[in-house]
């Protein structure tokens, strides 16, 4: 079904297709190149701020596409370190790039125990129907 | 992927072959979009669009009694249109609710194509056909005679005129039939979008020529295919109702602001008791539009609040390309002069939002 099933091996991801790219502590997170095709042309992105404690599985921003609302949900607890200023002037950066440039926040995880609940690249294709 | 369920538009395979993305709408598979939504609004608005349309029922009224029988049906009075002429209309229920929205093609006093929203073709059918008692007047389901080209913005006039020099005499909401192909093709200067623009129907064998004809032509003046998407973006912009958002069996035309379109002169037309009783009411509810920035876009069934009090909810909303900031329309009431701060609840907070007339967004003539 084309590149929109392709999945980079080397992040993590998680079923409300959030890619995480872990390093130690530090994992920046975005949103995949399925779930910017679902979205459409992305118009504002809410971020969350530097030093806030986000929940793994509670909504850390949302992402405004012409087409509707979506919330993006942090994969892991811990605290924002860091956030993609850039989107705030080219939200299209998601849409864009979502594996680069269009990366949203970077978390420094709480207990890096909770990476074994995130979904390896072969069972996030699986889950958005890819081969 | 979704699997593309629902009927096949004559188009269907060329969109899919352009790589449109399809969406189910009223029981078809139609292009929602073939590359952005942003990116084919921005063709419209500033060179031309070509959507496919022809989900949109078509309706042949005819007889002797046509113009009397659609004149007790029509809130708008098709015995005032000239032939040659589409006027747009309601037919409300009897208790004002709106069944339809539609246009209708006055051919001449005995002959009008009524073309209606595509998820009520079946319903205005049964509807027209179950009031036909006593009236010389035949109805018939014309839907699949015709596939339906929509051909908007500013390039349109000179794209479509070296294939029909003729049309480019059309002032706005008149029609006429051209020869092509030795077959029969009805266009008018009408549209969804709020540029100028033609709708073509053709019989559906020549629908993939013609759109590839005007593809090709249009390729140098900027012509994108363009589909659902941009299209409810487009109307949103003309602030254009949709059947089912701002107008349904339960939202009249009046509290759809469309009372333009009612013709109070005529001495009777369904619905019109009902639809002069929520005239004289001071508490109905009515459609306004307001803006918000782009981080708080408004969406379907968003509470809109004036100074803390719940005036009514969002029936349409969207980022508006064109003026690059949240766009909606809501059923309110009181109503707030344009002008009046608004807010929007939205994920559990409030966000300001601004009263302002309808449309949004009109072309420069």
């Amino acid at each position: 079904m084309g590149v929109g099933k392709m999945v980079p091996f080397e992040l993590k991801y998680t079923a409300e297709h959030e890619w995480v790219k872990v390093e130690g502590e530090r994992v920046t997170v975005g949103i995949t190149e399925y779930a910017q095709k679902e979205l459409g042309d992305v118009v504002y992105v809410e971020l969350p701020a530097v030093g806030e404690k986000v929940k793994a599985k509670a909504g850390m921003g949302s992402i405004e596409s012409v087409k509707a609302v979506s919330d993006v949900y942090a994969p892991l607890t811990g605290e924002i370190v860091e956030v993609n200023d850039e989107l705030q002037f080219s939200p299209e950066l998601v849409n864009q790039d979502p594996y680069g440039k269009g990366w949203i926040a970077v978390i420094e995880v709480a207990d890096t125990e909770e990476l074994k609940n995130l979904l390896s690249a072969e069972a996030y294709q699986k889950l958005i129907g890819g081969n | 992927m979704a699997p593309n369920l629902g009927k096949k538009t004559p188009l269907y395979q060329l969109c899919q072959q352009s790589g449109a993305r399809f969406t189910e709408f009223a029981g078809w598979s139609m292009p929602l979009q073939f590359t952005s939504i942003l990116q084919e609004v921005k063709a419209v608005r500033n060179q031309a669009g070509l959507f496919d349309v022809s989900h949109m029922g078509q309706l042949l009224v005819t007889g002797a009694e046509a113009t009397s029988f659609l004149n007790l049906m029509l809130t708008n009075n098709v015995a005032k249109a000239r032939d040659g002429q589409v006027i747009y209309t309601i037919l409300a229920a009897s208790d004002g609710g709106a069944i339809d929205d539609l246009l209708v093609y006055r051919i001449n006093n005995e002959e009008f194509l009524l073309v209606v929203n595509a998820a009520n073709t079946q319903a205005v059918l049964a509807f027209l056909q179950a009031k036909t008692t006593g009236f010389k007047v035949e109805i018939r389901d014309y839907s699949s005679l015709f596939a339906l080209l929509a051909l908007q913005g500013p390039a349109a006039a000179a794209i479509i005129e070296p294939l029909f020099p003729e049309v480019l005499s059309l002032k706005p909401f008149r029609f006429l039939t051209v020869l092509w192909e030795k077959q029969e093709l009805l266009i008018s200067r009408t549209g969804y979008t709020g540029e100028d623009g033609f709708e073509i129907y053709t019989p559906p064998v020549l629908a993939e020529a013609l759109w590839q004809t005007l593809s090709r032509i249009g390729a140098e003046a900027g012509l994108a295919p363009a589909g659902l998407g941009a299209r409810d973006v487009l109307r949103q912009e003309a602030g254009l109702p949709l059947f089912g958002n701002e107008l349904s069996r339960q939202l009249s035309p009046l509290q759809a602001g469309l009372e333009k379109f009612i013709d109070w002169e005529k001495p009777d037309f369904f619905g019109r008791a009902a639809l002069l009783q929520e005239k004289n009411n001071p508490a109905l509810p009515r459609r306004i539009g307001l803006i918000t920035d782009r981080s708080a876009i408004p969406r379907p069934g968003t509470a809109v609040f004036w100074e803390q009090q719940q005036i009514g909810q969002i029936t349409s909303g969207t980022f508006s390309p064109t003026l690059k900031q949240g766009i909606g329309m809501a059923l309110v009431h009181p109503i707030p002069p344009p002008g009046t701060p608004l807010a929007l609840a939205m994920r559990g907070q409030f966000y300001p939002a601004q009263c302002v007339a309808l449309p949004f967004y009109g072309r420069k003539r």
